[in-house]
């Protein structure tokens, strides 16, 4: 059974469909890249499957269960973490407690109003471990806000993963980055994505960084899935070329 | 910004408790009422401080609390501490309907909001004679079911640095909680607190509820005090001074705005036996606190040290 099934998923503004009857499985642990130009629907379909967003029409079943209408948080505590194509992190907090936060996120207790100190060193330690495999330890006392540009993306990176999740949504991971930065943070995306067991779902326009750490791709164009397969097969497919590749050209 | 240290706080809450047993009858009187104020800005810079949400009707659950504990005592007799915990209770309870509505949205909308409720409880009070004693309020309010000891001067505002203590620590306890700390975030950013699986709506609501039951204390706290109420405790302006007293002494500090209390209220007091324009020369202190200071008298402290 797929950890993720989505059935003809739609989102419309008036006349305008951005995403348009999209079909998408995905089992456990799997690791999937969408690309497609832009505005081809891919940032709309990862905010409905997450539900950011509220669907046209079309289903999405998470782990056997029925969560079309599901709010952000209730996916969230079903174990969905996203990063957005924004970066959306604490920006007066510390690195280390934005990455506690996600820690919290998965402990029973989360909600007390009181204590909870032994809870909170404990997430401490777990985030810390987080920040040390996306190379950011040295700067875990560091207001989030302050970081690079580069390490807020990496960051909310560390957010996602401490929620440990069983499916990772990443909006574009290496959005603003420069080439030799976008090199480091595959190498790391890579690292930490193998550690997790989650299955991972990511958005990405730079093809270097798809090829290099997604076994299959998923190519959307104006709203609709125009090919679904393993990275070479899709590579080498003629409607792909003329939508996306050969549109870099 | 990190919080002052929990024990500092209570050591010089104790002081200003024992400074009674010091000070001359008239000046522990003054002093009394500063802390109750104290309590007031503490309640407010929960929302103010901590999750951001500029309430422009604090009046509202103060004036409430004073309500409820003076019926409370006036009417039934009920034991001043009770009285002060039931009306708070009671103001709490109030507050989950309200905030519901509030708490949608943070900035202008809850600062409109939060004002028109507190406007709404002073049209009440006023209209609603046979309970509230309309224009007039209630007077003669008995500090009900107190041994002499702790209703007289000294003993009264003793109980008073108590519930001041109990109140911070409550604060404090929740502020450094794992809820409080999600309050952080979603003040912080609320995209991010959805993403972790938290309703913004209801992380806010749970802060203002514990706001309005902490405003509430003190304005029963304070009907105590004076021994009467009047629907001008709901005035908008009573709402503004406590916003001054937050941000004066340093909103999301919680002490800041406990100093800032005691400094807003010991300025009124000199100045307006200087002058009738006393509002002229506050308004000047505040402007200058703000361009200067712009974290409050405790950012300056935090500087200097």
């Amino acid at each position: 059974m797929s950890l993720l099934e989505c059935r003809g998923l739609t989102r419309a503004w008036g006349a305008f469909r951005a995403v348009d009857g999209v079909d998408l499985d995905l089992a456990e642990r799997e690791i999937c890249a969408v690309i497609g130009p832009n505005g081809a629907g891919k940032s709309t379909l990862f905010a409905m499957i997450a539900g950011n967003l509220r669907k046209s029409a079309g289903t999405v079943r998470f782990d056997g269960e029925e969560v079309s209408q599901l709010s952000a948080p209730a996916l969230a505590s079903r174990g969905v973490a996203r990063s957005f194509q924004i970066t959306a992190i604490c920006p007066g907090l510390t690195a280390l407690e934005n990455v506690r936060l996600g820690v919290q996120a998965r402990q029973p207790l989360r909600w007390r109003p009181f204590g909870g100190s032994a809870a909170m060193r404990e997430g401490e330690t777990r985030a810390l471990h987080w920040l040390e495999r996306l190379s950011l330890a040295d700067r875990a006392q560091t207001p989030a806000g302050e970081l690079a540009h580069g390490d807020q993306r990496l960051l909310e990176v560390a957010v996602a993963l401490a929620q440990e999740p069983r499916l990772l949504i990443l909006d574009e991971p290496t959005q603003g980055m420069s080439v030799e930065e976008t090199r480091r943070t595959v190498d790391l995306l890579h690292g930490v994505m193998a550690e997790a067991a989650t299955a991972v779902l990511l958005v990405e326009h730079d093809l270097d960084v798809v090829f290099a750490l997604a076994p299959r791709i998923v190519v959307l164009h104006r709203g609709r899935k125009i090919a679904d397969g393993p990275a070479a097969q899709v590579r080498a497919d003629d409607a792909v070329q003329q939508a996306y590749l050969g549109g870099l050209d | 910004m990190r919080p002052a240290d929990p024990r500092l706080v209570l050591l010089l809450i104790a002081l200003a408790g024992v400074l009674a047993f010091v000070l001359p009858g008239h000046a522990t009187t003054l002093l009394t009422e500063a802390l109750i104020l104290a309590l007031f800005a503490l309640s407010l810079d929960l929302l103010v401080g901590h999750a951001r949400l500029t309430s422009f009707g604090h009046a509202g659950p103060w004036a409430l609390g004073a309500y409820l504990a003076g019926a409370m005592m006036l009417s039934w007799g009920v034991p001043l501490p009770f009285a002060v915990l039931l009306a708070g209770l009671g103001t709490a309870a109030l507050a989950i309907p309200i905030g519901w509505l509030c708490v949608r949205t943070g900035g202008v909308t809850f600062a409109m909001l939060s004002l028109a409720f507190a406007q709404l409880g002073y049209a009440v009070v006023v209209k609603w004679n046979a309970v509230t004693g309309g224009s007039d309020g209630l007077a003669g309010i008995p500090r009900a079911g107190l041994p002499d000891v702790l209703a007289g001067r000294e003993g009264y505002h003793l109980l008073v640095a108590v519930f001041l203590a109990a109140a911070y620590l409550v604060a404090h306890g929740f502020i450094t909680s794992p809820l409080g700390r999600i309050v952080a975030a979603v003040r912080e950013n609320e995209q991010r607190a959805e993403a972790l699986g938290h309703d913004p709506r209801r992380i806010r609501l749970t802060v203002f509820v514990l706001s309005y039951f902490l405003a509430g204390i003190a304005g029963a706290l304070y009907a105590g005090f004076a021994g009467y109420v009047s629907p001008e405790l709901f005035f908008w302006t009573v709402s503004g001074h406590v916003l001054v007293m937050v941000i004066l002494g340093g909103a999301g500090t919680l002490i800041g705005p406990m100093l800032g209390a005691l400094v807003f209220f010991y300025a009124e007091h000199e100045l307006s036996a200087l002058t009738e324009s006393w509002g002229l020369f506050l308004g000047l202190l505040f402007i200058l606190v703000v361009i200067f200071a712009p974290r409050g008298l405790m950012g300056l402290v935090r500087r200097t040290s």
